[in-house]
């Protein structure tokens, strides 16, 4: 926090970019009490996805970094209340994902003329009809077909055809019930795969990690994409021209670290060619290196946000990037793990979430006993190393 | 001493108590304040688990405008760091509460409590001894008993004033989550203890069993949305509890419905207010603290942003909401990546129920008067130690653009840009009695008394300067 006794000035860009908007901005639809989706229109629905990005990644940065040493019991309320905070943004990111396909996100305030405000101002009608029918929204170049680990090349050529308005960036929840059993039977439903709520508690990071390749997947998206809630922080490239994602500032150091997937987007966001300014929220910068670095490291530098380098970034992809199988039933692993006690009254053991999610066998990391912070990348990389094998193999 | 109708409280500075450097040790932050029922004492809290005691001496009549002032009576060490070796975490030896038995005897009780682990203190004099045993030699070696010859009778003599304070009890392993609240019941035998999800009914004599009241906890963690803030016991129906949550809801219980009690008996809960909503409404509205009025009938709450008061025989709204510092309701985002939004602040009532009093960042603590609808801002800070010195009602501006649209360079005034939210007054006390106060600032404490006003005087302020809205 502060040093001490020292004031915290308020910064100006910060305190006007997303507190007015936000309050400019009321809590979009779903909302318990709500008299029905409200979304603010024009640049404020931009900023409005800003602030909720933003607090997305401060919540999911709360949830990991454990402050005390030596280490406390995490306080529940803390938990629980941050947890709701992460669910309501799940679940409008999921009725936002209902209307049009996924969306990266955002850029911090792209210029007024920016095509990425078309595809936001067309939201908002769509979303006002309520959840479900198809949205006019979203410019036809969305790719309405399901972007496959075959079809990984293809990717490249769907953004790129993406002309101005790039994809929107897949909400995390989006892109994890794209996770269906790994025998393609074709979309799975959302609801089959893990639950919004399982995947918050289990896998915080997992959202903002929301990988590329599973990027301009429309509703409902394909197996071989099934970011589940991948410890894979792929860097949000790609569709958004405008840089990749919203994240926070971190150190785009590759060392095994926290799974601090919202670190990736730092590099991005920082070298974003559009918006040089990301709501300068001073997060907090210990290095949150990526979690599944070999695999990611590549394109992480090539995550910069422009047209040009959307194709470079699709293309690095498919090639390095190790799709995750999904987990033979998406919850299933779920069920193994004792969450009761363990969930809340754990120490944070958020990072070993993501073990139990990209490999199915990976619930006794969830249960081993806290340990170093380093550990569960260890973990986590010889669980890829695994899964790329098997991916390789099959 | 509230005086009469237009008569305005005027607060003047008394003591301050703890270190002057700015260099807090964690283990000094004070984390709980508490008088107890005669006032007589006043019990602060710290992180490092101590428990100081001070005693209001014997009134000085001579110069009625001085009350007596709190000196250190006690000290002990309550609550010791512990390590759960199963999850490998530490327990903390902060003190969470402290709450005073009603007196029987000579000897004072206290219940202190950390996150796990309550412990009954007996905090008891001893000023004589006995002397005139003939039973040593001089050097304190037993004499032989054949050698005794007389009978020799000690008597008590007087001894300087030895204050002890030793455990009675200690209720631990009841509570599987952070213990936020402690309450003594009105029939003096029992009390509850609450944790973020259970509510435990004890008797303060048995120590090895408790009674689970309050049982919140869902089936599957997973389903956990919203948990147990804080708890009381009504001060005359010993039936009756409450308790508060995180979604801004506070539940009274009757215990003679049934022994477990889930189903509460009535729901305090005010609908949300659509125009506000943000996504830090839930956060916001989560109930720090809870507190009932002196009567029985009211019940008071704090959440980040307001006190409320509501009436027991009304649950659809809260018959009064003051707010605190409302000027914080377009900094939320930056106080929830700081975390100050999740800072707990405590509210007390006066001893007759007409003024509310909570605490609020940059050392500021804010006084509502129910009666008068008035409501001050004031300080605790060094700059203002003269004994008898009047606190100045502060302001806070708001306003956009740079400097906080404060007025140019107004004495008193602060921007809100410039509050040091590191600062912050989380515990409070009343006097139960009169009109002194305890305001815990990090790790100092404040008495502020009154100032007992001398009808011939002419330097009262004038009522302006109390009239402090923000």
């Amino acid at each position: 926090m502060f040093g001490k006794g020292a004031k915290r000035k308020l910064d100006e860009e910060d305190d006007e970019g997303l507190e007015g908007q936000a309050l400019a901005s009321p809590v979009a639809p779903g909302a318990a009490g709500g008299p029905g989706p409200r979304w603010p229109e024009g640049p404020s629905k931009v900023s409005y996805t800003l602030q909720r990005q933003t607090i997305f990644n401060i919540s999911l940065m709360k949830l990991m970094y454990s402050h005390r040493s030596p280490p406390a019991e995490p306080r529940l309320e803390r938990r629980v209340l941050i947890n709701n905070m992460l669910r309501r943004i799940q679940e409008e990111l999921k009725q936002e994902g209902a209307l049009r396909p996924p969306l990266l996100l955002l850029p911090p305030s792209p210029p007024p003329d920016d095509p990425m405000d078309e595809t936001f101002r067309e939201a908002p009608p769509a979303a006002g009809s309520g959840p479900g029918p198809a949205t006019p929204g979203p410019p036809p170049t969305m790719p309405a077909s399901p972007v496959t680990p075959a079809s990984a090349a293809q990717l490249p050529q769907q953004l790129l055809a993406l002309p101005p308005s790039p994809a929107p960036p897949p909400t995390p929840h989006t892109a994890t019930p794209t996770c269906p059993p790994a025998s393609p039977t074709g979309p799975a439903p959302m609801e089959a795969c893990l639950t919004p709520a399982s995947l918050l508690e289990d896998n915080d990071t997992a959202f903002c990690t929301l990988a590329p390749p599973t990027l301009p997947l429309s509703p409902p998206p394909t197996p071989p994409n099934c970011q589940p809630a991948s410890p894979l922080p792929l860097p949000p490239r790609g569709p958004s021209p405008h840089g990749a994602g919203f994240f926070p500032p971190a150190p785009a150091s590759l060392a095994p670290g926290p799974p601090a997937a919202i670190a990736k987007t730092a590099a991005a966001a920082n070298t974003t060619t559009t918006s040089p300014t990301a709501p300068a929220l001073p997060l907090p910068s210990p290095p949150f290196p990526l979690r599944d670095s070999r695999t990611t490291a590549p394109r992480a530098e090539v995550a910069v946000v422009s047209p040009s380098s959307i194709g470079v970034a699709a293309d690095a992809a498919p090639a390095s990037h190790p799709y995750p199988p999904a987990p033979p039933s998406p919850s299933g692993f779920l069920s193994d793990l004792a969450l009761d006690d363990i969930l809340f009254a754990d120490i944070d053991t958020s990072m070993y979430d993501f073990d139990s999610c990209t490999t199915a066998g990976a619930v006794t990391a969830k249960l081993s006993p806290a340990v170093s912070a380093n550990q569960p990348f260890k973990i986590d990389l010889t669980e890829l190393d695994h899964i790329m094998e098997v991916l390789v193999g099959s | 001493m509230a005086g009469g109708g237009s008569e305005d409280m005027q607060w003047c500075f008394s003591q301050v108590k703890g270190a002057i450097d700015d260099d807090v040790a964690e283990a000094d932050i004070i984390s709980t304040v508490e008088f107890n029922h005669s006032g007589e004492l006043l019990a602060t809290g710290d992180r490092g688990g101590r428990v100081v005691i001070f005693q209001q001496e014997v009134e000085n009549k001579s110069v009625p405008e001085y009350r007596s002032e709190y000196n250190v009576y006690s000290t002990f060490q309550s609550h010791e760091p512990e390590f759960d070796y199963l999850k490998s975490l530490e327990i903390e030896e902060k003190i969470n509460k402290i709450r005073w038995l009603p007196q029987k005897n000579a000897s004072q009780f206290l219940l202190s409590t950390n996150d796990k682990t309550i412990k009954l203190w007996k905090i008891s004099e001893r000023d004589k001894r006995p002397e005139g045993y003939n039973l040593k030699e001089e050097d304190g070696r037993y004499i032989n008993p054949g050698n005794v010859t007389s009978l020799r009778v000690p008597v008590f003599r007087p001894m300087d004033l030895m204050v002890e304070a030793s455990p009675r009890r200690v209720f631990s392993n009841a509570h599987t989550y952070h213990i936020n609240s402690i309450s003594v019941n009105s029939d003096h035998e029992t009390y509850l203890s609450a944790d973020d999800l259970r509510v435990n009914l004890w008797n303060l004599e048995i120590n090895d069993r408790s009674f689970n009241i309050v049982d919140i906890k869902p089936a599957n963690m997973e389903d956990l949305t919203e948990i147990i803030t804080a708890a009381e016991f009504h001060p005359h129906h010993c039936h009756t509890l409450v308790y508060s949550s995180s979604k801004g809801s506070i539940r009274l219980c009757d215990m003679r419905a049934s022994a477990l009690c889930d189903q509460h008996t009535k729901l305090f809960e005010e609908p949300e207010d659509p125009s506000n909503r943000s996504f830090f409404s839930e956060i916001i509205s989560s109930i720090s603290d809870v507190k009932f009025s002196h009567s029985g009938r009211y019940l008071m709450t704090r959440d980040y942003l307001t006190v409320k008061i509501w009436d027991l025989n009304m649950e659809t709204r809260p018959i009064e909401t003051y707010q605190v510092h409302e000027y914080l309701r377009n900094k939320m985002c930056s106080l929830y990546e700081n975390d100050c939004l999740f800072d707990k602040f405590e509210c007390c009532w006066n001893g007759d129920d007409s003024v509310v009093m909570t605490g609020s960042y940059n050392n500021f603590f804010r006084m509502f008067d129910r009666a008068q609808r008035r409501d001050a801002t004031l300080e605790a800070s060094r700059e203002h130690n003269l004994p008898l010195q009047l606190l100045k009602p502060r302001r806070v501006c708001t306003g956009g653009g740079g400097g906080g649209g404060c007025s140019k360079r107004k004495k008193d005034e602060i921007s809100v840009d410039s509050l040091d939210f590191n600062k912050k007054i989380l515990h409070t006390a009343w006097h139960p009695n009169d009109n002194i106060i305890a305001v815990a600032t990090i790790n100092n404490l404040y008495i502020f008394q009154d100032k007992v006003s001398d009808p011939d005087s002419a330097d009262d302020l004038s009522a302006s300067d109390m009239m402090c809205t923000i």
